[in-house]
Formats: structure tokens, C-alpha cells, sequence
């Protein structure tokens, strides 16, 4: 016997299908959005006002699950009186941030949490240091930089003051501002005068040429 | 009759012996003097139940007020000791049994003659808003010192922290209720939990 549904719960069917999927479609960042978890922090010498909502650590050491780690020597937390999940963390000090796939090393940096999710990272050194997998295996994107900027709404990296940066078996330096797009893992020059990526091929990182299969052998 | 004597000495010596290993034997009997000695001095001034105990400070305010089940005065220092304790503290500059009261409670308290740093032990728990503050801040270790000339609290005891929604943990903390500075010293845990 075949299953018939009469038009008018037909029509609910299809709203009830396509109502849910469009507002998907229309708000890709509250679907996206993963319910947070409790941000751990571990250190010595923990010095907190609780009227002015701020703190210092040393030894900081700061976990989320399931993919951040934050590290540094001394760090200084504002704008905790409304809870921990915001706040705005001040790091020196052999700073090593891990974020999903990213990991940041540098000599100071500033990490924002709005919601209890990290909102935006800008690191600094002599220079900040950025590497994460790249599309094939093994193989990882790097770049080195005065300053790395993360914007976790647009999922950029941004490199500013003299840019080295290396994927495959590409590299190349920048003076101008350079962008790193996490999603499609593309780097990209911010200018729009010379919007043009240099990159040279080092010979030691040259992809070698695909072995032609031994016909002997070959089955 | 020579031999007899040298058997009645040496039973004579024997029986001394004898009694000088049993006199000095623990559980012997002890001696008049010795009771004398051991009768225990009066344990304390006082014993009361189910007391309140108003403490003022030298300007005549009430410096803390304390609860407690049981209550004695040591006749040597003055201190009082006192069981189950509740302890309410209003900070200078701030009205009796306001929001900023401060309130512990604790198993055992210690209490100085004159004012003073008090101290408590067994599942201590201070809470109260800090001055200028919204948000209350609660502290439970198991010794806990309290100065409340200068509104101090401290402990060498692992400390753990509660405040917005916050915990932490650590060894070792300083806290002034009136500047509302925290200092927790080693180990510390901090927890930020979700909303």
C-alpha cells in the first residue's frame, strides 16, 4: 500500500524541512557555534580583585577543551567580574598558544574570550611564530612574523611587520601585510596595489617528481 | 648456722629488689605526693552553652559578633575557645548586619582576650560581598586566620575560592575583605565555568 500524505501536512512536512535548513544557511556561525566548555587555568602565585574583576599569574597555564592550550610565564587577566568565559588575558613571556590546529609562539600576546570562546588572538616577538598542518599529510604551513593577529569571525590569521611564510614547497617573504585564511589555508597579500603573493621555490623543498611505475613490477 | 645467715641475707636482697622493681613498675600504685602532683589545675575560667559573644573594638563599635555551642575561657591567657562557631563581622564603614556583613562558621574557633586575630579550624566557610563590591565571594579551607583589625583573612591550608561563577584552589591564600585583594600562593586551579 502506498503512503499518501494529504496537502495540507505536506506543506508542513516541507516548512518543517525547509525552515530549519534555510535559517542553517542564513546563520552558518550560530550553527556553527559548539556549546563551550569550562576554561581550566593552572599556575602559582595567583593575585585576584574581585571587585575590579582582574588578576595576575605566573606560570600560566590555561586549557579548554577540546583544542586550546595557552601557555606563558606571567599573565594578566581584566574584565572577569561578570564570570570567566569573558576577559581579556595579557601574556609575557614565552607565550604558546595551540587553537584547533594552530599553534602561535611569541614573546607577548593578547587573548579576548567573548562567551567562553577565544574571539581574537594578537601575538608579538622577534618574531611571533605560526604553524598548523597543511593540506597534504605531513606537510605544514608556516610563517613567521612581528605580528600575528587572529580573527576568530572571519578565521584569519593576519601577519604584519617583515612576513616570512612557507606551505609546500613554497616560501616567501612579505613587508606588507599578509593574510592567512584557515578555512581554504590560502595565503594572500592585504594590499590591493600589489595584491600579487611572491613566493620562490627552495630547491631543498622541491616536491620531487613522481617515480614512473617499473613496468617489470608493475601488476 | 653461718650458712643460714647467708641464706636469709640473700632473701633479705631478694625481697628488696623486688619491691624496689615494683614500686617503679608503671601502673604501681602512685604515691600520695605523686597525686598530689599529677591533680590536674582548674582547665578554665568558664563554660557556657549556646552563647552569643559580643566583641567591641577600642572605639566601642562591635568588632564581631560569635555564635557559638559551646564556649570556654582558659584561665593562663584569657583565650577563649568555642565550638561550633558562627562569626558575624560587619567591616568598619559599614552598617551593622548589612550586605557586606561577613559571616564564618567553622567546627572550632579560638578567640584572643583582647581582640585580635582569630582563629578557626574544621570546615571553615567565610562568605560576604567585599566593600565597593556586587558580587560575594565565598573562602572554605580548614584553618583559617581572621584579623579583623585588619580585615585579613589568611590560611596556609589548601584554600578554595568562590566567586562569579569562578572557583579556584590553592596553597596558601591572603585576603583582604576591605580592598577586596585576593593572593593565592602555589598550586593554584582556576576553574571558569560556562554560562
Amino acid at each position: 500500500m502506498a503512503l499518501t500524505i494529504p496537502a495540507d501536512r505536506r506543506h508542513r512536512l516541507l516548512l518543517a524541512l525547509v525552515v530549519p535548513a534555510v535559517l542553517l544557511d542564513l546563520f552558518p556561525v550560530y550553527a556553527a557555534r559548539a556549546p563551550t566548555s569550562a576554561i581550566n587555568i593552572e599556575g602559582q602565585n595567583q593575585r585576584l580583585n574581585v571587585n575590579a574583576g582582574t588578576t595576575t599569574w605566573d606560570d600560566f597555564k590555561l586549557r579548554q577543551a577540546p583544542d586550546t592550550v595557552i601557555n606563558s610565564s606571567k599573565a594578566e587577566g581584566t574584565g572577569l567580574a561578570t564570570g570567566g568565559n569573558n576577559g581579556r588575558w595579557n601574556l609575557t613571556g614565552k607565550v604558546h598558544i595551540e587553537y584547533q590546529t594552530t599553534i602561535l609562539d611569541a614573546d607577548t600576546a593578547v587573548v579576548v574570550f567573548a562567551d567562553g570562546q577565544i574571539q581574537s588572538i594578537e601575538v608579538h616577538g622577534k618574531p611571533a611564530s605560526f604553524s598548523r598542518p597543511g593540506k597534504s599529510e605531513g606537510a605544514r604551513n608556516q610563517g613567521t612574523a612581528e605580528m600575528i593577529a587572529y580573527d576568530g569571525g572571519a578565521r584569519r590569521l593576519r601577519f604584519t611587520g617583515h612576513t616570512w611564510y612557507s606551505f609546500g614547497p613554497f616560501e616567501g617573504t612579505a613587508d606588507k601585510p599578509m593574510v592567512y585564511n584557515l578555512d581554504t589555508s590560502e595565503f594572500f597579500s592585504e594590499n590591493t596595489d600589489d595584491s600579487r603573493v611572491h613566493m620562490t621555490v627552495s630547491p631543498d623543498k622541491r616536491v620531487p617528481t613522481p617515480r614512473t611505475p617499473d613496468r617489470k613490477t608493475a601488476e | 648456722m653461718k650458712g643460714w645467715r647467708v641464706i636469709l641475707l640473700l632473701v633479705l636482697l631478694a625481697l628488696g629488689g623486688f619491691a624496689f622493681w615494683y614500686a617503679r613498675t608503671p601502673g604501681a600504685a602512685p604515691s600520695q605526693a605523686e597525686q598530689a602532683s599529677e591533680t590536674p589545675p582548674v582547665a578554665y575560667d568558664y563554660e557556657a552553652h549556646n552563647v552569643v559573644l559580643h566583641q567591641m573594638d577600642a572605639t566601642g563599635r562591635l568588632a564581631f559578633q560569635v555564635e557559638a555551642k559551646e564556649v570556654t575561657q582558659l584561665p593562663d591567657s584569657g583565650r577563649i575557645t568555642a565550638r561550633g562557631v558562627t562569626m558575624y563581622h560587619d567591616p568598619p564603614g559599614t552598617e551593622i548586619g548589612s550586605r557586606n556583613r561577613w559571616t564564618l562558621t567553622a567546627n572550632n574557633g579560638e578567640l584572643p582576650a583582647e581582640g585580635g586575630i582569630v582563629t578557626l579550624s574544621g570546615n571553615v566557610r567565610a562568605h560576604g560581598i567585599p566593600i565597593n563590591g556586587n558580587v560575594e565571594m565565598t573562602v572554605t579551607t580548614e584553618h583559617l586566620l581572621y584579623d579583623p583589625d585588619m580585615q585579613e583573612l589568611s590560611s596556609d591550608d589548601v584554600v578554595h575560592l568562590a566567586w562569579a561563577g569562578n572557583t579556584y584552589s590553592g596553597k596558601g591564600m591572603r585576603a583582604n575583605i576591605r580592598t577586596s585583594d585576593v593572593e593565592l600562593k602555589s598550586d593554584v586551579h582556576g576553574t571558569y565555568n560556562p554560562r
